[in-house]
Parts: C-alpha cells; sequence; structure tokens
C-alpha cells in the first residue's frame, strides 16, 4: 500500500520546450516561501546540477534536494526529493511526465514513496509549511509500511 | 486479525471497548480524526504541487 500524490498541467508548448523550461529554468518558476523551498528562512537557487537538484544559497551552503533518477527528454523526468526535515539517507520519490497534446504538452506530476520513511507522528505544534506537511506524510508512511501484511 | 487491531489501536485509529458482561466480546470504533488528518495532509501535498503547476504554467506562458 502506498500514498501517491497526483497533479497536473496543461501548457500551451511542446513538450521539447516543456521539458526544458522545467528543468532548466526551475529556479525562475518554482515558488518561493518557506512553503515551498527548502530553508524556512532564505531562498536560494535552485538547479539541476551534475545528477541532482540542489538549492545554493548566497553564503555557499547548499541543500541536495535529491539526486536525479531519470533524464529521458521531452518525456520523462525522476528525481528523488528530500525536505529539510528528512533524516539523513531518507527521500521521496517525484515522476514528471510530459505527455504531448493536440495543442501543447501536458504536464504530470507523481510524488511518491512516502512508505520508505520512518519516523514517529510529528506534532503540529512548532511546525509549519513543507515541514508539517512532510512529517505527517513520513508519520503516514510508517503507518502504512506497519499494516502491510507480513 | 487480531495482530492488525492491535497495530490499529496503537496508532490511534481505533478505540476499542470490552463488553462488561462478556469478557469474550470486544467493540471496535473508527476514530475519526486521524482519518480527518490523513485527508489534510494529502490536500496540502497536492495543494503544493497544484501551486508549483500553476507557477510553471504562468512562467510557460509568459516565454511564448
Amino acid at each position: 500500500m502506498s500514498e501517491v500524490v497526483r497533479s497536473s498541467v496543461r501548457v500551451d508548448i511542446d513538450p521539447d520546450a516543456a521539458f526544458a523550461l522545467f528543468t532548466d529554468e526551475i529556479d525562475s518558476w518554482w515558488k518561493r516561501g518557506e512553503r515551498f523551498r527548502f530553508d524556512p528562512d532564505r531562498d536560494g537557487r535552485l538547479a539541476f546540477e551534475n545528477d541532482q537538484l540542489i538549492e545554493r544559497f548566497e553564503d555557499g551552503d547548499t541543500f541536495v534536494v535529491g539526486a536525479v533518477l531519470g533524464w529521458d527528454p521531452p518525456s520523462h523526468l525522476a528525481f528523488e526529493f528530500r525536505a529539510a526535515k528528512f533524516a539523513p539517507g531518507e527521500t521521496t520519490r517525484v515522476d514528471v511526465t510530459f505527455e504531448p497534446e493536440l495543442s501543447g504538452t501536458r504536464v504530470n506530476v507523481e510524488h511518491s514513496g512516502w512508505e520508505a520513511l520512518k519516523h514517529r507522528h510529528p506534532s503540529r505544534h512548532g511546525l509549519k509549511g513543507p515541514a508539517f506537511v512532510h512529517l505527517m506524510g513520513v508519520w503516514w508512511a510508517d503507518l502504512l509500511q506497519g499494516l502491510r501484511p507480513g | 486479525m487480531s495482530r492488525h487491531l492491535r497495530l490499529l489501536r496503537e496508532c490511534g485509529l481505533i478505540d476499542d471497548e470490552r463488553d462488561e458482561e462478556d469478557a469474550r466480546v470486544r467493540l471496535f470504533s473508527l476514530r475519526r480524526k486521524p482519518f480527518r488528518d490523513l485527508g489534510q495532509w494529502l490536500e496540502k501535498v497536492e495543494g503544493f504541487w497544484d501551486d508549483q503547476l500553476a507557477s510553471f504554467k504562468a512562467h510557460a506562458e509568459r516565454r511564448k
């Protein structure tokens, strides 16, 4: 049993252009602020570099969101996705597919892999934005893992 | 079955009550709050990606 979060959008450009914009210009469109970026106190610059998705900050610090798991332009991209509160080695997976439509492209995101993470139930107290969202995911993943027949 | 019920109880997903007159009988009931929490979590993660893709669409339209 596994939770998968899905979202999709249609854009008026072809899959080649959509894949290129999604990857090359990720820092331009990935929303800013504590709900979306990986450090609650500051925004850095997001980029796919050396087979990783990385946020670089002005002081030289970096946060590795995750490794690129698949790079198949213009149809498919996959990468690991870690939030700042994840323990070392813990990660989830994001798959992005680019499907041609009559005029344009459908971009689909599937965020999966929550069941690989193990943590205790987080308290909502003192947590907001991605920290709470991701820790809740971790807790549910742990629970679902425990319910597997075995 | 009893192992799964115990796990569900330990996770706070169900309550159980014993029948005062018959010790063999246990009544299990679902607790609503954790399921509400799961729904809220799914909505938040979906909302995260809905907002990101809306931003991507706006960016693509600006670049046309």
